[in-house]
């Protein structure tokens, strides 16, 4: 029974990955006709990529998560996107951290909205890993905890009662004045987390640690309902085929050793993936693609309708693209985060965390 | 957490009635609450990422108005500074030829000419006698971001630093952006080097119009954008040849068909002109002086510039974009005088003001820790991926594990390590040398409050700085007066008077 009682439970670990992931690239539609012929080079990397239902085919570097995925416990969502589509990251990104697609006036982010909408009694039902506060996690009134790493959590300073003399100078700072206060909350629940055990198992990068860092959070059972990170470098205009083997080998390696490490908290544990947009359907001359529109998210979680691609496949031919020549969104995203957090999370709010959104029947990912 | 002595604390200071006149959100409230500003240290606190003892010696002496410009007609390398530079960090200054011939003959690693640039990055910002200059430098950086992502840019790049933002910092936005459309580095960094008519990339045509020019909302087109990157199709880099490692026209790579930008035709038949009448077509447009004259509002302003300071600013353009003409105008706006319109300080600019406000001279061991403190605080220079550059936001940087890592910086650079009960006496940082020998804790205080944050301050903060130093006084070994000036240091370091400029 966890201390912190909320009418939610479980946690949410929400990945972005910035910079406009390539959907056609993770999950390949390699039974489309068109497929070939739009991108005659990176669509060699179809061959080494292994089936997920017979049209779709999960692109080599994300072997480790394929077995998650034939156990049922991951989801694809392909041709999935924002209804207001930009080909600007930033202004993409900035619909999606703050849950109102067209709407830039939104200066809070949807999951601190989420979080916020609970009253949650624990200082740490928000972190956000990192340094800098990542947009999904900022809120007026709601704590958010950032954390870069669990290392040496506490002040360097020797003298006993320095946090007392910082807080009081901090007081009256309407901005660090809350930080300050709740820094030092945090630093004393972070200092208590039992010893991680062998974390080796963690790809070596910053997504590795910071993932391996979560689990050791969400196992100590001290309040968090959602975690924000990010993994950056997904721009893949020019050689994506490397670019991509790269970041996807980091990103699977490291779902799964979270899935493993995880155990039986995966039951109550949502992990979703997702990116700003996915890319333009065909390849350039640089062996990479430009911004595009609908891409692919992944949902991870013991008791997720997974080991499925949940689509309405748009198609690939001309008149089936947008007319920037782009994959056609059929899903809006806010589709499958409300299912999530309103069936799985048991959030009793959603007209906070996305206002202005109805959904018209949930995928059934849950 | 001890709550009642917490509470204390607070009230010993009265800072708890005072608590109540701050029902904003907005730092501003607690600087109203100080002293008015000196307009000869908003200059220093505004266009300086620190302020070193010589900056305020200096403003006071010539007066704001002529020590902006003097900043402004000399502001470029400082001499003193280059020479250590050439000596200790001699790749930043080599010619591109004789960087790829070491290269080739393996007598340096990409990894080297990537770190003595940001290494001479910090050198500059902490010692430079022309702190606009830096400023500015690290402004045009984050603005025509480019990062030490692969061996090409970690290469590239040091030329960019050099002949495209060092050369035209404080010059004209024209040049600035011409230079910048045809320096390798930026080339390879948005893919535009490897743009041909066939399959064009246009990553360097979006990011040129959004983030370098017209700003998002500055009024192109999808459209637009496909034909800006047509239009610089064959824009590349020397790989062999005479000159590699050079800008080059590949005619070969050119779409030579008429397109349409923003509104005007560009015929066919003509190859690089038209990539250069493109860029003076943005420099013109209307867009592009708001955007610009708006983003350094919120670089040295605040992050929500009155729209007046904005008008200011984008009316001194020029034909060109003049750059010194719009940092007069910015110093001329009332916000820029006024105590409460503040800007949160960077990781970056929060270590080169410990650095500078102390008057410390860094060796190269002392410019590897700044770089270490940078690396920790998540702002190393010319290592941001994304094109937009760092942040400048409060709300991006404010964070928890933010201001703990910026404590135990200043902990760490006060001579401190985790269980370690006294500073060692070798430190990075030796606020000692600012106080008066055998000074009493408030004449400690007083002196330190004077350097690190140039007085102002507020009179609950100070007295509380004056209970803290005195405790530290009476807890501490007789004759320990240089700790109790570096703890006071370390508070004033950990306290909003200095995360705020």
């Amino acid at each position: 029974m966890s201390t912190y009682q909320s009418s939610n439970q479980g946690a949410v670990v929400s990945i972005f990955l910035r910079g406009g992931m390539d959907g056609m690239h993770a999950a390949i539609p390699a039974a489309d006709p068109q497929y070939l012929g739009l991108r005659p080079n990176l669509g060699q990397a179809a061959q080494a990529a292994t089936d997920l239902d017979g049209f779709f085919r999960l692109h080599a570097a994300l072997e480790p998560v394929h077995d998650i995925y034939h156990a049922g416990h991951l989801a694809m969502v392909h041709a999935v996107g924002a209804p207001d589509s930009t080909h600007s990251h930033f202004d993409a990104q900035d619909y999606l951290d703050h849950g109102t697609p067209g709407d830039k006036s939104t200066s809070d982010g949807w999951l601190a909205r989420a979080i916020a909408s609970t009253q949650p009694v624990s200082p740490l039902a928000g972190v956000a890993m990192g340094n800098k506060v990542v947009e999904s996690m900022r809120h007026a009134s709601q704590s958010i905890i950032s954390v870069s790493t669990l290392e040496n959590v506490g002040l360097v300073h020797p003298l006993a009662g320095m946090d007392l003399w910082i807080d009081a100078m901090a007081a009256g700072d309407d901005l660090l004045g809350p930080i300050t206060d709740a820094t030092f909350a945090a630093v004393e629940t972070l200092q208590a987390l039992p010893d991680p055990g062998n974390t080796n198992l963690y790809p070596n990068s910053p997504f590795g640690q910071q993932m391996s860092d979560v689990a050791r959070m969400l196992k100590a059972d001290i309040g968090i309902q959602a975690v924000a990170l990010d993994i950056g470098g997904w721009d893949s205009h020019a050689d994506e085929e490397t670019m991509l083997t790269t970041r996807f080998d980091d990103l699977a390696r490291g779902l799964r050793v979270f899935f493993e490490d995880m155990g039986g908290l995966m039951q109550s544990t949502t992990v979703l993936v997702m990116s700003e947009f996915g890319r333009r359907a065909y390849e350039n001359a640089s062996g990479g693609t430009d911004h595009g529109t609908a891409g692919c998210m992944m949902v991870m979680g013991d008791g997720i309708k997974g080991g499925q691609v949940f689509t309405q496949w748009p198609g690939l031919s001309s008149n089936q693209l947008n007319h920037h020549g782009d994959l056609m969104p059929t899903t809006d995203y806010r589709e499958v985060v409300s299912e999530l957090l309103d069936a799985r999370h048991y959030y009793p709010d959603l007209g906070t965390v996305f206002p202005g959104f109805s959904s018209t029947g949930y995928l059934g990912l849950v | 957490m001890d709550e009642g002595r917490r509470s204390f604390i607070r009230q010993s200071s009265s800072m708890a009635a005072a608590m109540a006149l701050w029902s904003h959100p907005a730092f501003g409230k607690l600087l109203s609450t100080a002293q008015p500003v000196d307009p000869a240290l908003s200059v220093l606190r505004r266009f300086c990422l620190g302020i070193h003892p010589t900056d305020v010696e200096a403003v006071y002496q010539a007066g704001p108005d002529a020590w902006l410009a003097s900043q402004l007609r000399h502001g470029g390398n400082d001499r003193q500074v280059e020479a250590d530079i050439d000596r200790w960090y001699p790749t930043v200054g080599a010619p591109v030829a004789d960087l790829l011939a070491a290269l080739k003959q393996g007598r340096i690693e990409t990894t080297d000419v990537a770190a003595q640039l940001k290494a001479a990055a910090v050198y500059r910002a902490a010692h430079s006698r022309y702190p606009l200059f830096e400023a500015m430098v690290d402004f045009w950086t984050n603005h025509f971001n480019i990062n030490h992502a692969t061996p090409a840019l970690r290469v590239l790049k040091t030329m960019d630093d050099r002949e495209v933002i060092r050369r035209h910092a404080l010059g004209s936005f024209r040049d600035l952006l011409h230079a910048s459309a045809k320096s390798p580095a930026m080339l390879v960094y948005l893919d535009n080097a490897t743009s041909k008519k066939q399959g064009f990339n246009e990553n360097y045509a979006r990011e040129l119009m959004e983030l370098h020019t017209l700003g998002v909302e500055g009024g192109y087109t999808h459209d637009d954008v496909l034909a800006v990157a047509r239009v610089l199709t064959g824009w590349s880099v020397q790989k062999e040849g005479a000159q590699p490692g050079t800008f080059t026209f590949i005619s070969a790579w050119h779409d030579y068909d008429r397109k349409r930008v923003l509104g005007e035709e560009y015929p066919a038949g003509v190859g690089q002109p038209e990539g250069e009448r493109l860029l003076d077509q943005l420099v013109d447009h209307p867009s592009t002086r708001r955007f610009i004259a708006e983003k350094l509002c919120r670089r040295f302003l605040s992050d929500d510039p009155a729209s007046s300071a904005i008008d200011t600013v984008e009316a001194a353009w020029g034909r060109d974009g003049d750059i010194k003409a719009m940092l007069w105008a910015l110093y001329s706006t009332p916000e820029f005088q006024s105590a409460n319109v503040v800007k949160f300080r960077r990781p970056l600019d929060y270590i080169i003001s410990m650095i500078r406000t102390t008057g410390t001279q860094l060796d190269a061991n002392g410019v590897r820790m700044v770089a270490l403190g940078l690396k920790g605080l998540s702002q190393t220079p010319f290592d941001y991926s994304p094109p937009t550059g760092y942040p400048d936001d409060a709300a991006s940087w404010a964070s928890t594990s933010g201001m703990l890592l910026r404590w135990n910086m200043a902990s760490l650079a006060l001579g401190y390590r985790p269980g370690s009960p006294m500073p060692a006496r070798e430190s990075l940082l030796r606020p000692e040398s600012l106080v008066t020998r055998r000074a009493s804790p408030k004449k400690i205080v007083k002196e330190l409050v004077d350097a690190l944050v140039q007085g102002v301050i507020d009179n609950d903060s100070h007295a509380l700085l004056v209970s803290f130093a005195r405790e530290r006084s009476a807890d501490l070994p007789a004759g320990s007066g240089d700790v109790v000036a570096r703890d006071v240091a370390n508070l004033l370091f950990a306290s909003p008077w200095f995360q705020w400029h």
